[in-house]
């Protein structure tokens, strides 16, 4: 995402994607026609609205980045769509019963504590299999990264490496939200905690470490969360908000780029 | 022969037309140095010509072939482009960036060559974001050097450069225009430089 956004601090949480996703559960949590819906179609449906959702903030974030005079901005539309999806959560919440509205926030603090066994294929499935498409691009990611004039003049079909990345983002972050809740900044660190370990910015060699790495802070945050009750969502924001200023305060070393 | 051939060629973007009606041909073997002021359409016709804008009116034919009709890898073996710096800027390390002019994976001995004749040895483990505006430029030309297209477009590669880093640009362009018999078009505002090495200029 990063480099298709060509911005360090793209991430599915910080550019409103898992946002548009949790507004999508919270027509379903909290509207008695969402919940009846849900009830019939079982849990692995959450994964259609989560899919709508993250569809529907990507596809206007691209809209809206061509339009844009500099890539920060775009950070600055993410935090938009996360206070209009926020807020209409909240005028949800406030017109939903106690019950749903508990069920709701719980649910938003993110956690792996729910997930089955059984559920665990259907996890599989969202968050991995997408990706398998995108690694027909893989040499031509750095083209990509280095802008999309040169890309494109290098011959790459600009178009259809954007859109394949981007519905893999839109599944993916979809199924893990649908599952798990929103969860923030794995996604934003764990390319950046991959560089320092490989100690490379070749985009062939990242994407192998990109997705273990993120499974890494997971599981760790994980763990902490369980160790001491604490919710999931607390710990990533306290690991992932040092990353933050790492990569603000090193722009040079964590990539500047610009449109 | 004339290889590249420009057919009433008009871009219309919103409600300004900034190109109207130009026919021009270009043959392999030519530095063509683009003058004209700021925001006169020097650089939207190099966006034309490496088919990254859709034309409003008329074509573009490589050696006989509709531009329009060309895919994105077609026209990455006629066509290789400099953007301004302005525009691109990614934090990559030089050999990979220079690799991008690679893609396909077809030419990796050439990588190797580039390193060594645009003299980046000492700084293939270094990011883009790190060189100064000259190393930039020679990672630039590398890339294109391996990409190793008949046709190579730079958007005013002269700009930030020293004097003497742009007479040596001048110079290698127009030995990739006469040994290679490649087709060197640019915008520059140098118009010394141009006089001196172009082959012919255009005015727009």
């Amino acid at each position: 995402m990063q480099v298709i956004f060509r911005n360090p601090l793209a991430g599915p949480s910080v550019l409103g994607i898992t946002g548009g996703a949790s507004l999508a559960m919270a027509v379903i949590f909290l509207t008695s026609w969402g919940m009846n819906w849900f009830l019939n179609a079982g849990t692995w449906a959450l994964f259609i609205p989560a899919f709508a959702g993250a569809m529907m903030v990507l596809s206007l974030l691209l809209v809206i980045q061509r339009k844009l005079p500099m890539a920060s901005t775009l950070l600055v539309v993410g935090l938009l769509f996360s206070h209009f999806t926020g807020a209409i959560e909240s005028i949800l919440q406030k017109m939903a019963g106690a019950n749903n509205v508990n069920q709701f926030v719980v649910w938003g603090m993110g956690s792996l504590d729910n997930l089955t066994l059984s559920q665990v294929p259907w996890l599989f499935l969202g968050a991995f299999v997408p990706f398998i498409p995108t690694f027909y691009f893989l040499r031509k990611l750095n083209a990509f990264a280095m802008g999309e004039q040169i890309a494109a003049t290098s011959g790459v079909d600009v178009v259809k490496l954007r859109w394949t990345f981007l519905i893999s983002v839109g599944i993916s972050t979809a199924t893990i939200t649908a599952f798990c809740g929103p969860i923030a900044f794995i996604g934003l660190m764990a390319p950046h905690v991959a560089r320092l370990f490989i100690r490379s910015f070749n985009q062939q060699q990242l994407i192998y470490f990109i997705p273990i790495i993120g499974a890494l802070l997971l599981v760790i945050s994980d763990l902490i969360s369980r160790l001491y009750a604490l919710p999931l969502n607390a710990i990533t924001a306290a690991i992932g908000i040092p990353c933050v200023f790492y990569i603000v305060f090193n722009p040079k070393r964590s990539g500047v780029w610009i449109r | 022969m004339d290889q590249i051939v420009v057919n009433e060629v008009s871009v219309v973007r919103g409600k300004k037309t900034v190109l109207s009606n130009l026919n021009l041909s270009f043959s392999f073997g030519e530095l063509v140095a683009i003058e004209g002021n700021n925001g006169s359409g020097k650089s939207t016709f190099l966006d034309a010509l490496a088919g990254l804008i859709s034309l409003s009116e008329g074509e573009i034919f490589m050696e006989g072939k509709p531009l329009s009709q060309m895919s994105y890898s077609d026209r990455a073996s006629f066509i290789s482009y400099v953007p301004s710096r302005k525009t691109t800027a990614a934090a990559l390390e030089v050999t990979t960036a220079i690799a991008v002019g690679d893609v396909f994976g077809r030419k990796m001995s050439r990588v190797e060559e580039a390193i060594q004749k645009f003299n980046l040895n000492e700084l293939q483990n270094n990011l883009l974001t790190e060189l100064s505006d000259g190393e930039y430029q020679r990672v630039q030309l590398a890339r294109v050097w391996v990409q190793d297209t008949p046709i190579v477009l730079l958007d005013e590669p002269a700009a930030h450069l020293d004097a003497t880093s742009r007479e040596n640009l001048f110079a290698e362009l127009l030995k990739w225009a006469k040994e290679e018999n490649k087709l060197v078009l640019l915008c520059s505002h140098e118009l010394q430089l141009n006089k001196q090495f172009a082959t012919r200029t255009l005015q727009f």
